[in-house]
């Protein structure tokens, strides 16, 4: 039972945040919270597109984007949370991480427009936030 | 009915019991037997299934009974009450009668029949 | 005419009644990430649920009697025990991943907090199983659930190439970038959600409660034949829909406000209106048979009386425990747990659950003793015993699958 017991907390464990032990594995979820939030990002853009086109109301969309921004957030704080292992990571570490904090700032200001009621802003206030996308993209593939 | 011999696992255990009335009284969870292997009575109740799990899953059962339930003992129906041993078995007596409603009249008293609209013929 | 009309309402019921929280998660996120790579899951998953929930429609309009009566019946107070053990876990998860179902799709509407719904929800639940005849309850949310049709036309609309498309159906492969534990964990996870225990139990007690005899085989029969498959095709749309979308788009489906996404692109603010209706009458179906499924089961093992054709006072343990699964199930979303994690989980324990819940009911539609003529027939038991070796297998992998790729990531 206590062996049983063990196993399971083992397995809890292993499957939340450890510890880097090389620079490879920061960089891997490096690169694997690049494509998280870069989902988050395009769901958001995804939604703004569907408010272009008059094909989505303001009480959805909030809820989409909300969820977009939440999770982006939590990547984040995730990321970084994690020790980085050298100075070379400390480098993907700050690229990343300022990056990060563009997402999240360019969903939570897109948020803030929905709940206002504000669609037809939408648009233009998520311009920045498409560069932003592209290079998450870029970031994640290189550190596949 | 008397001097029948079964297979008790084939048409005896874990069979239906239908009341009198048609209405379920439980299955048959247990058996007394005499010391001729006669069967005296069936055992019905939380009480005799937890006495055929055996080890500890049927003491949990038996403790978790007691707390619940309350009485140690199954409802008991002497084997003269049968009078029908098909695909399932009926008794002579209502379940009332039985004694087997116990947990029924529980949970009638302390919570459903307390809900509006219980009472109304069921759909 | 009556009859024909009775055999169109109950495949669209059974149309309808097909997808619940399960199948939309799971269906949305496998086409996010794969593609139609996976749609064949859902072909064999159909054709399993549509054999053995004929086989326990059978079993029931047969024997007048619930599945899990005949379970220890014929197998004994152990393996029926496990049996009860098993499928009531699993369907408590399901019932409880349902319920979040529900409020998080009145949060799509209302953008209110899902939380602030859950007990709400709760209460409806529980309420029109209580009051609602079951044949309405059924008939109602099975058609309304048929607003979900709409993710076909969405997919239609969204113009696939169809080549393309049968192409990757017909050819699965493991898409560039996924590694094989994921794809066979998720081939599993939607396995489980096509072949839920509780639809089998749902149905065959159903059967029971509406006093199906011999002469309604047929009915149920087409029922099942036509409705289900074609339930399995929704799915498959789901998929496509995400697919679509968003698979060029590097999006990952994690909420359910994700999955309306393609029907608003698609079909505008029409079209995500008879999404959200029928994600709630999805979920809200699902949650009905669940509870009541729960219910079910454990009165059918200890010999209660059961079911709602009776005056509730008269099954007052049987409603007690639905009462008190509704409200465990509830305040396990109230913790705040992610349901849609919740709803993961479900699905693979489902999976791992299968060989249990259904191997009894091969062993009962095969027993003469029961049965007498309408026995399983020997096309049907070679069918049931393969599906059987399969569930095993699936049953064995899941775990390990779901350790390995840490339950899909």
């Amino acid at each position: 039972m206590r062996r049983g017991v063990a196993l399971l907390l083992a397995l809890l464990t292993a499957s939340c945040v450890s510890p880097s032990r090389t620079d490879r594995d920061y960089e891997l979820k490096a690169g694997n919270s690049a494509k998280a939030v870069a989902s988050s990002v395009a769901t958001a853009l995804l939604g703004v597109e569907a408010a272009r086109r008059h094909r989505a109301p303001g009480p959805y969309l909030s809820v989409l984007i909300a969820s977009a921004e939440e999770d982006a957030s939590s990547v984040q704080s995730q990321f970084d949370s994690v020790q980085p292992p050298s100075a070379h990571a400390d480098a993907q570490r700050a690229e990343l991480d300022d990056l990060l904090s563009q997402a999240v700032d360019g969903l939570a200001l897109l948020r803030i427009t929905v709940r206002r009621g504000e669609l037809d802003q939408l648009d233009t206030k998520a311009r920045p936030l498409r560069a932003v996308l592209v290079r998450l993209r870029t970031l994640s593939e290189e550190w596949q | 009915m008397a001097g029948r011999v079964l297979d008790l696992a084939l048409h005896l255990l874990d069979r239906q019991i239908i009341d009198t009335d048609g209405n379920p009284v439980g299955n048959v969870d247990d058996v007394e037997i005499d010391e001729s292997g006669y069967v005296e009575a069936l055992l019905v109740g939380p009480q005799a299934v937890a006495g055929r799990l055996g080890g500890r899953l049927g003491e949990w059962l038996a403790f978790w009974t007691r707390v619940l339930q309350g009485g140690t003992e199954p409802t008991r129906i002497p084997v003269d009450l049968l009078t029908d041993l098909g695909s399932h078995i009926t008794v002579a007596r209502s379940r009332t009668e039985l004694g087997a409603h116990r947990n029924e009249d529980r949970a009638r008293e302390y919570l459903i029949g307390r809900i509006p609209g219980g009472r109304r013929e069921g759909e | 005419m009556k009859r024909l009309l009775q055999v169109f309402l109950g495949v669209l019921t059974a149309i309808g009644g097909f997808v619940d929280i399960g199948d939309l998660v799971a269906n949305a996120l496998v086409g996010a990430r794969f593609g139609m790579s996976l749609a064949w899951v859902v072909l064999v998953g159909v054709v399993g649920i549509c054999l053995f929930a004929e086989m326990s429609g059978r079993v029931a309009a047969v024997t007048g009697r619930g599945t899990f009566d005949l379970v220890r019946e014929r197998l004994g107070v152990r393996a029926g025990l496990l049996n009860l053990v098993a499928s009531m876990l699993v369907t408590f998860l399901t019932l409880a991943a349902e319920l979040g179902g529900v409020a998080l799709a009145i949060e799509l509407a209302t953008s209110v907090n899902y939380l602030l719904f859950v007990p709400l929800v709760a209460f409806l639940v529980w309420f029109v199983i209580w009051r609602m005849p079951f044949e309405h309850m059924e008939r109602a949310f099975g058609l309304l659930g048929l607003a979900l049709v709409v993710f076909a036309v969405a997919f239609w609309k969204l113009g696939p190439d169809w080549g393309s498309m049968l192409h990757q159906a017909s050819h699965p492969a493991v898409p560039d970038g996924e590694g094989h534990p994921t794809y066979w964990y998720y081939a599993i996870a939607l396995f489980g959600a096509a072949m839920t225990p509780y639809e089998v139990f749902f149905f065959s007690s159903g059967a029971v409660e509406e006093g199906w005899t011999k002469k309604d085989l047929m009915i149920e029969r087409i029922n099942v034949y036509l409705g289900f498959p074609l339930g399995g095709l929704l799915s498959i749309a789901i998929a496509g829909c995400t697919w679509l979308v968003f698979m060029p788009a590097g999006v990952e489906v994690d909420h359910l406000d994700q999955v309306a996404l393609p029907v608003a692109l698609a079909a505008g603010k029409v079209g995500l209106a008879f999404v959200i209706v029928g994600f709630v009458a999805a979920t809200f179906g699902a949650a009905l048979e669940t509870g009541l499924s729960t219910g079910y089961s454990i009165a059918q093992y200890l010999g209660w009386s059961w079911g709602k054709s009776v005056a509730p006072v008269r099954a007052a343990r049987f409603h007690a425990v639905v009462l008190v699964a509704i409200v465990l199930g509830a305040m396990l979303i109230l913790t705040t747990v992610d349901p849609i994690m919740v709803t993961e989980y479900s699905i693979v324990f489902s999976a791992v659950a299968l060989p249990l819940t259904y191997f009894p009911i091969l062993v009962v539609a095969n027993d003469p003793g029961y049965m007498g003529e309408a026995v399983n027939s020997r096309l049907t038991n070679a069918l049931g015993t393969a599906y059987l070796g399969l569930l095993t297998v699936v049953s064995l992998a899941a775990i390990p699958l779901m350790v390995a790729t840490k339950a899909g990531q």
